[in-house]
């Protein structure tokens, strides 16, 4: 039974991992953004479930149900704010701006003691339906509902890929330029597709809530982004399967570091194996397979719709006039 | 149709571009020449508004756009392909022309509720697209990511996707440069086609061959400065043009 729920609760940081992974790949995958932020919006999702939920007098005592809205709202919001002033610039200065902002909002949950308690958090949160599931078996529950909440979240962001929105983040991604030259109204999309993504790392801020059942702002250093691109990248970057299946792989093999038998005296060195053994992952994958564990896929449209070209029969109106002459030779 | 005055721009110390006047009439085809570095790209990116200019007015179908947006000129069918295409490399010949017209689709939650009429925008696209491919030989290759297509067929995309966003006019940039000849042919014909059926051009490129052959009037530009303009023939007999050519290469 030990085991098991030790197994059941690696699953579940897998899957929150795996969550975070297929919301980065909506905007550092699918439209190319350089978003070093992620950290900092599962932060404000974290930090805003809690105060929302936990009593008065440091939170407002709100069911739970309203604590996950609320997340997602004020994460949303914010990230419109920082998308708004940062969406602009180039690749790198975005990546720095994001990185910066994910640091300051690390720094302020330690600082500003009377809104988030400093430095020592909030302990023994709530977790959801817990008064019904007793004891051992709450893991095995818990994570079923990760593993849901990814599927539906992996369900939406496929959507989302297949669909002509998709389409038109990637061509973003390969050429903004372009882009702009047939007419789109790019920083609009990007702002839409960054408060999305930001939102959905937001929503993800809560199971980790849940799954920790403490919040500290050490909780939210810059390695968890670096983890999270990592798995992304090692996964298949622009591919939700890659995402997914990129983050239960680097979790998985993360965390079995700490079985390797070791005197207590090489814990520190068994420590930043683990760093070494992500790092390496990636190099290999990086070397022997440059477009990750799976490449992004290319569905042609005539499969995703089932499209056959009739225009050989049905001479189409307009551009195709002389079709038919041009296309003999 | 369109008319430039007086367009000037300087990139710090360099005028690249040094009051330009000049209008192409609805249904021309008109040159632009010039030796390498003479503003004949900046002067493009100025009338497509990719680039503010620095004085100067344009004005497109009787309406000056200066301080309008890529995306407005373009809605007036204002196009304008690239020096050096590259497309969408990640995509599809298929995506690539599929993303140009204005879609109601391209929302983030449309697909959920909007999914039949996706569907049949969609369709008009495609069909759209495979007649557009079929006519530029292109068809064959509709599933392949535009990385792999030749420099040459490159080309062709790029003004196929620029056509999908239905042009009045379009500034083309060297369509000529590295096509062979007999793929040159085949661009010529594409052009005065696209011509007979009402569209008009302005063509930069190096190959005067090329040039004299679709153009009906011609610019001629050297140092951001026009030196000349007129028809093939003028232009061809002009002391200027020859001296800058000779001079240049
Ligand atoms: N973005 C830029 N920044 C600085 N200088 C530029 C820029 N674009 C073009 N120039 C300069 O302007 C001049 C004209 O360039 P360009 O318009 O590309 O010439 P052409 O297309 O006629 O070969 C050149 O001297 C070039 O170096
Ligand atoms: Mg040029």
């Amino acid at each position: 039974m030990e085991i098991l729920v030790f197994l059941s609760g690696l699953i579940a940081l897998g899957g929150i991992y795996a969550m975070l992974a297929v919301a980065l790949n909506v905007n550092g995958g699918l439209l190319g953004l350089w978003d070093l932020g992620v950290v900092g919006y599962f932060a404000v999702g974290a930090y805003s479930y809690t105060l929302l939920t936990i009593d008065a007098p440091e939170g407002l005592g709100l069911p739970m149900i309203a604590g996950v809205i609320g997340s997602v709202i004020i994460t949303g919001l914010l990230s419109l704010f920082i998308g708004y002033t940062s969406l602009r610039l180039q690749s790198e200065y975005l990546l720095i701006t994001t990185f910066a902002f994910a640091e300051i909002i690390r720094i302020v949950a330690g600082n500003e003691e009377w809104l988030t308690n400093g430095n020592i958090g909030f302990f023994g949160l709530e977790k959801p339906f817990q008064e019904f599931i007793p004891g051992a078996n709450y893991m095995l529950f818990f994570t079923g509902l990760v593993l849901l909440s990814l599927a539906i979240f992996y369900f939406f962001a496929q959507r989302l890929a297949d669909s002509p929105m998709g389409r038109y983040m990637r061509a973003i991604r390969e050429n903004e330029i372009v882009t702009q030259s047939i007419g789109k109204k790019i920083f609009a999309t990007k702002l839409k597709v960054f408060v999305l993504s930001s939102s959905m790392v937001g929503l993800v801020g809560c199971f980790y809530v849940w799954y920790m059942s403490i919040i500290a702002p050490n909780m939210f250093t810059s390695a968890i982004t670096f983890t999270v691109w990592t798995a992304l990248v090692l996964g298949g970057i622009g591919n939700n399967r890659g995402a997914v299946i990129g983050a239960f792989v680097l979790i998985l093999v993360q965390e079995a570091t700490r079985f390797i038998p070791v005197p207590a005296e090489y814990s520190v060195v068994l420590a930043g194996l683990r760093q070494f053994v992500s790092g390496m992952m990636l190099i290999l994958v990086l070397r022997f397979l440059p477009q990750g564990l799976i490449a992004e896929k290319f569905k042609s449209v005539e499969k995703l719709f089932k499209f056959h070209d009739n225009s050989l029969i049905l001479e189409p109106k307009g551009v195709g006039k002389n079709a038919a002459s041009q296309g003999a030779e | 149709m369109l008319q430039v005055k007086e367009l000037s721009k300087n990139f710090g110390g360099v005028q690249a571009v040094k009051n330009v006047t000049l209008e192409v009439n609805k249904g021309e085809i008109v040159g632009l020449i010039g030796p390498n570095g003479a503003g004949k790209t900046t002067l493009f990116n100025m009338i497509s508004l990719f680039m503010p200019s620095n004085s100067g007015e344009i004005s497109f179908l009787d309406e000056k756009i200066d301080t309008s947006t890529p995306e407005t000129v373009v809605g007036k069918g204002l196009l304008r392909t690239f020096q050096t295409p590259v497309g969408f490399s990640k995509l599809t010949l298929l995506e690539n022309l599929m993303v140009v017209p204005p879609n109601e689709s391209e929302g983030l939650f449309s697909i959920f509720y909007k999914k039949k009429k996706i569907i049949r925008t969609e369709r008009e696209h495609y069909d759209k697209v495979c007649a557009l491919l079929r006519q530029f030989n292109l068809y064959e290759k509709r599933n392949e990511l535009a990385e792999n297509l030749s420099a040459a067929e490159l080309k062709l995309l790029e003004l196929c996707r620029q056509l999908m966003a239905n042009p009045k006019i379009m500034l083309l940039d060297e369509p000529a440069s590295g096509v062979n000849p007999s793929m040159l042919d085949k661009m010529v014909q594409h052009i005065l086609r696209l011509r007979s059926e009402g569209m008009t051009f302005l063509v930069i490129d190096h190959n005067l061959g090329f040039i004299y052959r679709i153009c009906d009037r011609i610019y001629c530009l050297a140092n951001g400065e026009l030196i000349a303009s007129g028809t093939p023939e003028e232009i061809s007999n002009n002391e200027k043009v020859k001296s800058v050519y000779l001079g240049a290469s």
